[in-house]
């Protein structure tokens, strides 16, 4: 059984499924370097966008990945994207990654609400018992924004990956589980609460 | 030869472990008292039944009782809350205070030492909560040095932990910003006052990191009396 693509419904953003229509707006945010220092290959042009759209399209097709284009609702614009992977349905296990939002959609809240899409799609739509998050161990922006949405840090694999550079990755893993879902979800859910009381007003426009 | 070594491993093994250090070995270990601390505008005062109002109208300052992964009492669970905590002081792995502020001569928290383990030098902080509106002010970083200044420099202590709810981020950056090291995550630990059971995430200061720590401390509180004398 592979995975439908399908679109899911925030309040602050939506999640599409991603298409060759997003390559042009993700070129528009995503060109950043500081995006993609710690990633398997880096994106600077229009072409490497197209390229690592076209890549996620065919995981996508083998049925190991569901990838998203993040919308921000207010203005409807493409602030990044996100993913499925490493879909194993018959062990109720995915992983969500290969996420980046462009720099001024950082600690906006967009993140936590595409954590809250996705996992309450897992948990609640999938039957899923394990969500596996990764980081580099280098990465410590993303370690600390994986451990603040509840996650368990469950170890370290070294030189686990290469990127296409040569450069070796050593990648931390966290996991969510079915049983920690309620609470995680509370947990989400606060902080859009207590976020959206502290958000300046100038995000909205 | 074999009957004897088997006398003295049952001697060794009776002597309540291998790792009971008793003072009538000439080592002390700590043993922490009532006591009230002052300094940097605050004091901390031995915590006992007439704190209770004053304490009920702090966490009334941000109705702190409804954060689901905290300890604070309701207005009427104070009571209790105070009773229990002078049950843990005189089974004597508890040292509970009340929290005043000197500028306004008012009871704003309340703190304690806890899980209280003589035979290693250590206590940990905690049950740690303040009333809203002296939240991200210069209250806790003056209590941290008082208890730290106490534990360390006065009981003697060799460690002091802190610890919190894997879902208290604001707690976790609190405690990493004092310089404390993250020991780690207990997974499925202590039970929360709604029926759910937390993971802990443990943390620790050595002694030999407390002057490190106590500097930092005092540079905080000095930034926080010139931010306020500007103001």
């Amino acid at each position: 059984m592979t995975l439908a693509p399908i679109t899911l419904h925030g309040d602050l953003v939506t999640l599409e499924p991603l298409t060759p229509a997003h390559i042009e707006p993700l070129a528009e945010v995503g060109l950043h370097s500081s995006l993609w220092a710690l990633q398997p290959r880096s994106v600077t042009s229009c072409a490497d966008m197209a390229a690592y759209v076209d890549q996620a399209l065919g995981e996508q097709a083998l049925g190991v990945s569901l990838p998203f284009a993040v919308i921000y609702r207010p203005s409807g614009a493409v602030v990044g994207s996100t993913r499925f992977m490493d879909i194993a349905l018959p062990h109720r296990r995915l992983e969500i990654g290969a996420t980046w939002y462009t720099p001024r959609f950082q600690r906006s809240g967009v993140n936590v609400e595409c954590k809250l899409l996705l996992l309450t799609h897992a948990f609640e739509q999938l039957s899923i018992q394990k969500v596996v998050l990764k980081t580099e161990v280098l990465n410590e922006r993303s370690r600390k924004a994986i451990l603040a949405l509840g996650a368990r840090e469950e170890g370290t694999f070294a030189k686990q990956l290469i990127a296409d550079n040569g450069r070796k990755r050593d990648m931390v893993y966290f996991a969510i589980f079915d049983e920690m879902w309620a609470e995680v979800k509370r947990h989400l859910r606060d902080r859009l609460v207590r976020g959206g009381q502290r958000r300046p007003k100038s995000l909205t426009s | 030869m074999w009957i004897s070594r088997w006398r003295s491993w049952l001697a060794f093994a009776a002597a309540d472990g291998p790792f009971y250090r008793s003072p009538c070995h000439g080592q002390t270990v700590i043993s922490p008292a009532p006591v009230t601390l002052g300094g940097h505008n605050v004091s901390l005062e031995p915590l006992e039944l007439a704190h209770v109002r004053a304490l009920g109208a702090a966490a009334a300052d941000g109705k702190l009782w409804e954060l689901w992964f905290t300890a604070v009492p309701a207005p009427d669970e104070t009571a209790t809350y105070v009773a229990d905590a002078l049950r843990g002081q005189q089974a004597g792995h508890m040292l509970p205070w009340a929290v005043r502020e000197l500028t306004t001569n008012s009871v704003v928290g309340s703190t304690r030492f806890h899980d209280i383990i003589p035979n290693s030098d250590r206590v940990e902080i905690g049950y740690t909560w303040y009333a809203a509106r002296w939240q991200r002010s210069h209250v806790n970083t003056a209590c941290k040095l008082l208890l730290l200044e106490h534990a360390f420099d006065t009981l003697g202590c060799q460690v002091v932990g802190l610890r919190t709810d894997n879902f208290n981020l604001v707690s976790q950056r609190a405690i990493a910003a004092l310089g404390a090291h993250k020991d780690g995550v207990i997974r499925h630990h202590q039970a929360r006052r709604n029926g759910t059971v937390r993971d802990s995430v443990m943390y620790s200061i050595l002694r030999a990191e407390w002057p490190d720590v106590k500097r930092h401390l005092l540079t905080r509180l000095e930034q926080h009396g010139s931010h306020m004398s500007s103001a």
